[in-house]
């Protein structure tokens, strides 16, 4: 199951990426196209729907073993033990797997909770390094992906603190790691949507420390939502240096 | 009649909107304007949006990563008006040219910070470069031997040796 939903990701990836199109799994609005979930702990890890699981078995059947090189690179090495999160305890059975994650992300989810308690209490420059921020670059760059989950609920938590969540959204758009482009793409777009002005303007900027052209057409979209003129242009001027680029 | 520049720690905080919205200037709009020993550092530039990079990218020389510069530029009648006190002084950026062109707002008070940010935000052009075009003004600075390497943050210096 985990085979799948990885497989999705990265069947995503592929069609935006040589489309030059916008993932066909995320929306303009903020719910992405989910529909079904398979199971309450589907439900709670990874919203996607009946279509993209169809897509991902079929991916997985027919474009994977025909794969090309960057898709091999890339959907390949997302099983790599290092960047999965449950081969790194060692564990092959499923069911144990799922417990050992269960137990991990509740304690992840209470250490990201202190961390952005502890942000109120720091003074976060721009352009500094803060212990915020080298601290959630150390676990985005440790756990990927699961982090990624926690870290999609925290910032659209209406009471998380904007200026903490701003700095994760930034730390998340310039974090190097190939493997988890695709989820912290798919939680930035997410981002464009939030009801702060702040976050927005921080997502916006998180795209471009991300420097992935399938954001184009996102940003372009959330220009013509933006009631902030300025965010307005902002949004464009990125989405202009994107297709520059 | 001289064109000051600013940088700012979010310029989003003194948006005309977003005033608007928390009904006056934004108490956050004051952190762009930090004080040290009542001074403020803003640097004098020409309508240059060479000189504008330039100097932006001189000031982010000094940070731990190259990031994107949002900055004010507002004209000295402001000061003028609001009865403050500047003059020249030498910078402390890695880039010596640059470093002429700072001007110490001195002897300020809370309210005069206030009022500031307010003039700022009603008459002033708020604006951001992005981090590509910093990066680039700092790789061709060094090369150019404008800015002094050995003068750079360690970090940032590290990060442009990659």
């Amino acid at each position: 199951m985990s085979a799948n939903r990885e497989a999705v990701v990265e069947t995503s990836t592929l069609w935006t990426r040589e489309k030059g199109g916008s993932d066909p799994n995320i929306t303009s609005s903020v719910a992405p196209t989910s529909t079904k979930p398979e199971s309450k702990k589907d439900l709670q890890r990874t919203p996607f729907g009946d279509i993209a699981l169809a897509a991902s078995i079929a991916f997985t059947a027919f474009v994977l073993p025909n794969a090309t090189d960057r898709s091999s690179l890339s959907v390949r090495n997302y099983f790599k033990p290092s960047h999965n999160f449950r081969c790194e305890r060692n564990c092959t059975s499923s069911s144990f797997d799922d417990e050992i994650s269960k137990q991990t992300l509740h304690s992840l989810e209470r250490e990201l909770e202190t961390l952005f308690n502890n942000a109120k209490n720091e003074i976060i420059e721009g352009n500094h390094e803060s212990n915020f921020a080298n601290e959630l670059h150390s676990l985005l760059v440790q756990f990927g992906t699961p982090i990624l989950t926690l870290l999609g609920d925290l910032v659209s938590n209406p009471s998380i603190d904007v200026e903490a969540a701003s700095q994760a959204l930034r730390v998340i758009g310039r974090t190097q790691d190939e493997l988890t482009v695709v989820p912290r793409f798919r939680l930035l777009i997410k981002a464009l949507n939030s009801p702060s002005p702040i976050i927005r303007d921080s997502t916006a900027l998180a795209l471009f420390d991300l420097n992935e052209p399938g954001a184009i057409p996102y940003l372009q979209e959330a220009a013509a939502r933006e009631e902030y003129v300025s965010l307005r242009n902002d949004y464009l001027q990125i989405a202009e240096e994107l297709e520059a680029a | 009649m001289a064109l000051f520049l600013r940088k700012l720690e979010r310029k989003l905080w003194l948006d005309p909107q977003y005033s608007k919205n928390l009904g006056g200037l934004a108490a956050d709009a004051i952190k762009n304007f930090k004080t040290f020993g009542n001074s403020l550092s803003v640097f004098s530039v020409e309508d240059d949006p060479n000189l504008i990079t330039r100097v932006l990218a001189a000031i982010i020389g000094g940070c731990d990563r190259i990031c994107e510069a949002e900055y004010a530029l507002f004209d000295s009648s402001i000061l003028d008006d609001l009865g403050i006190k500047y003059e020249q002084e030498d910078g402390k950026t890695a880039d010596a040219e640059v470093n002429k062109q700072h001007v110490n707002l001195g002897d300020l008070t809370a309210d005069q910070i206030n009022n500031l940010a307010e003039k700022i935000q009603a008459i002033g052009h708020l604006n951001r470069i992005l981090h590509n075009k910093i990066e680039e003004s700092l790789r061709e600075g060094i090369q150019r031997g404008t800015i002094q390497y050995d003068r750079l943050n360690k970090k940032l210096a590290t990060s442009l040796m990659i």
